[in-house]
């Protein structure tokens, strides 16, 4: 899967980060590794939670994503490159702040998230819904087919059957 | 050989009347608290019948008691994996329905109801929900045949036969039942002590009796599936299983057990019978034919100068080696080898036998009016009961083992029936001994054990000692002053 190679592509990065410092001046960003901190398959540093357990964005995922904060697919065509990297570096929301007040994103995240947002905005991405509603009406039944399995099995009553053959035989005419 | 002692109990069917009062005794001394409503631990069914709870014989529903699973014996709800994996969820009890839902009558609206034009009654009330219920069943809900052509034609030993002799057990004017008692039979290789997951359940080691600890059960409820008789009950206040303890309080006391005491066709018969214990699991493993006699052999002569001795070197004591030599069971059992156990092929080797009922002979129909066949005595060929159906009760399907102990009952009534009225031939006497393998003397002892008792020769209850037991760890006079009726520790429930 794709986590994989972003968790390989991030291990990458960051190697290539310590092995030579002067590369840190990236300004453009890693939108892949930008991706993996935004789905949380790499942490931020600061141990901050990732975008997706509040936020959706259009084609992560199938349901989008969470939705505790407000839909960021339209994050950067709104605030542009500037206005994301502001919002990035103090993240000054009343509900955020006290999440990330005292794990504050380093700026090569800032900058690989910027970079992850421009990207996808640029992607005309559209939500999936009926992928979605197939997926939920398949777990449905899958956890009534168990129900139903296991309670095969469950309190199968003895006595009442025998009486209820005997009422079925005495209705059809047949006294036996 | 490793002699242990057993309070043995047989019970004679002939002499059974089918009306209740053990089960009546039971009920008031033990099971009168609330939410113990539905259990009986002592009940009377009819048979053919399917008892209660219902079909309880048809371990295919219930999966109780014991199977062969190549050289080692399993129990039949499964292995230790199997209990587990179903520990929260054991699918195979009985339903309520399956007992019955207990009910009572609303008798206060017999005076308390409002005047009016009618006169009032008192309708039924469920026990469990306390609302006005249709009763549908009850603990002897098809007893005397009541119902039979839904409970007794489905009586699981009833199934098995050809459709020949379930057309003979139906006939009309024909038609034939007996009443049989059940309780506990504290068994040898009992299916709840090897079922219970938090082993609360043992075998008291001086008398056999088999006891839940209500400290220790936790309430899984595998031993009500365990049982093949289906005798242990879920106390559904105390959050406890429970069953019958034989009356062990009155036991130590010296007094006979309530069902016992009460038993009015005086059919019940108790003492203490020899076993050797290392004979259990070999015994338990025979064909289903052979457990019977298996079991039989097992038990050892309580008057043999070397088991005597051997027994006394094993800890028991002189007092209970005394009972067991006055005991009518060992007599019932092995002496005269009239009484078996109820379906050995569950292969829990229950230590309750019966004596198979004799039952009058064919009636025939005489212008209307009943009377006995010419051939009182009956032969085997002419027993109102199939002996394949007898033989699927007592002898896991061994017919011979059955006609044994018929020949033994024939031959008995011959010789009193030639003792009393005088119209039987000598020969004819003697041949039916001769066949059955029996002296006169032993005629006339079972003759008398059966009718001329006593309820000291009925019963015989061995010393439990409890004196002593007691002196062991405290002061007797001290224990007499302080114990009081014991704790009383419920369940940990949340609910």
């Amino acid at each position: 899967m794709s986590g994989n190679r972003f968790f390989s592509l991030s291990v990458v990065t960051l190697a290539l980060l310590l092995i030579c410092p002067w590369a840190e001046v990236s300004a453009a960003g890693d939108s892949s590794r930008g991706e993996a901190l935004f789905v949380g398959s790499t942490a931020f540093e600061n141990g901050g939670a990732p975008c997706l357990a509040c936020h959706s964005l259009t084609g992560v995922g199938i349901s989008d994503g969470a939705n505790y904060g407000p839909d960021l697919s339209s994050l950067f065509e709104e605030y542009g490159a500037d206005g994301v990297a502001g919002v990035l570096e103090s993240l000054e929301f009343p509900s955020m702040e006290a999440i990330y007040a005292g794990r504050p994103l380093t700026e090569t995240e800032q900058a690989d998230l910027t970079a992850y947002l421009e990207q996808t905005s640029q992607l005309s991405a559209t939500p999936d819904n009926g992928k979605l509603a197939l997926l939920v009406i398949i777990g449905v039944a899958i956890m009534l087919a168990i129900t139903f399995l296991v309670g095969l099995r469950r309190m199968r009553a003895v006595r009442q059957p025998l009486v209820e053959r005997q009422r079925n035989l005495l209705r059809k005419g047949g006294l036996s | 050989m490793n002699i242990r002692a057993q309070v043995s109990t047989v019970f004679h069917l002939d002499k059974c009347i089918g009306c209740h009062t053990c089960s009546i005794a039971c009920k008031n001394l033990w099971t009168d608290r609330k939410g113990t409503e539905y259990m009986w631990w002592n009940n009377v069914e009819t048979k053919p019948g399917t008892g209660y709870p219902t079909k309880w014989e048809d371990q295919e529903q219930y999966k109780g008691g014991w199977e062969r699973s190549g050289s080692q014996l399993q129990l039949k709800m499964g292995g230790r994996a199997g209990a587990l994996g179903k520990i929260f969820h054991n699918p195979d009890l009985p339903t309520i329905d399956d007992y019955y839902e207990p009910f009572t009558f609303k008798y206060g609206d017999l005076t308390s109801a409002p005047a009016g034009d009618d006169q009032p009654t008192a309708r039924p009330i469920s026990m469990i929900s306390g609302k006005p219920m249709k009763i549908e069943a009850g603990p002897n809900w098809d007893d005397d045949l009541s119902g039979s052509n839904i409970y007794a034609a489905n009586d699981p030993g009833v199934v098995k036969l050809t459709a020949e002799e379930q057309q003979q057990l139906f006939a009309i004017e024909k038609m034939v039942f007996f009443h049989m008692p059940r309780k506990c039979n504290h068994c040898l290789n009992a299916g709840c002590v090897a079922s219970c997951p938090s082993g609360a359940i043992y075998k008291r080691g001086e008398d056999g009796i088999v006891l839940i600890n209500q400290d220790k059960c936790r309430g899984w409820r595998m031993c009500v599936s365990g049982c093949p008789y289906k005798k242990t009950y879920y106390g559904w206040t105390s959050g406890k299983s429970e069953k019958c303890i034989l009356c062990y309080p009155r036991q130590e006391a010296g007094e006979a057990p309530a069902c016992f005491q009460s038993c009015v066709g005086r059919i019940r018969y108790l003492g203490v019978l020899l076993y050797d214990a290392d004979r259990i699991e070999a015994t338990a493993m025979k064909e289903d034919g052979e457990l019977a006699a298996a079991q039989r052999e097992m038990i050892l002569d309580p008057h043999d100068p070397a088991i005597q001795a051997a027994a006394l070197k094993a800890g028991i004591a002189e007092e209970v080696l005394a009972a067991a030599q006055k005991s009518p069971t060992y007599k019932f059992v092995k002496e005269w080898g009239i009484a078996l156990p109820l379906h050995p092929e569950f292969r829990t080797l229950p230590m309750l036998f019966y004596v198979p009922p004799l039952l009058p002979v064919l009636s025939v129909a005489n212008q209307g009016a009943q009377k006995l066949a010419e051939d009182f005595f009956t032969t085997l060929e002419n027993a109102r009961l199939p002996m394949q159906y007898l033989a699927g009760l007592f002898a896991g399907g061994n017919v011979e083992e059955v006609k044994a102990v018929y020949r033994r009952l024939i031959a008995v009534r011959m010789q009193r029936r030639s003792a009393s009225v005088g119209d039987m031939a000598d020969a004819e006497v003697a041949k039916a001994r001769e066949t059955a393998a029996i002296s006169p003397e032993q005629v006339e002892a079972i003759y008398r054990m059966t009718s001329l008792t006593t309820i000291k020769e009925r019963i015989v209850i061995p010393s439990m000692l409890r004196d002593q037991a007691i002196e062991a760890g405290i002061d007797p006079e001290t224990h007499k002053q302080e114990m009081g009726f014991g704790k009383r520790q419920p369940a940990k429930r949340r609910w």
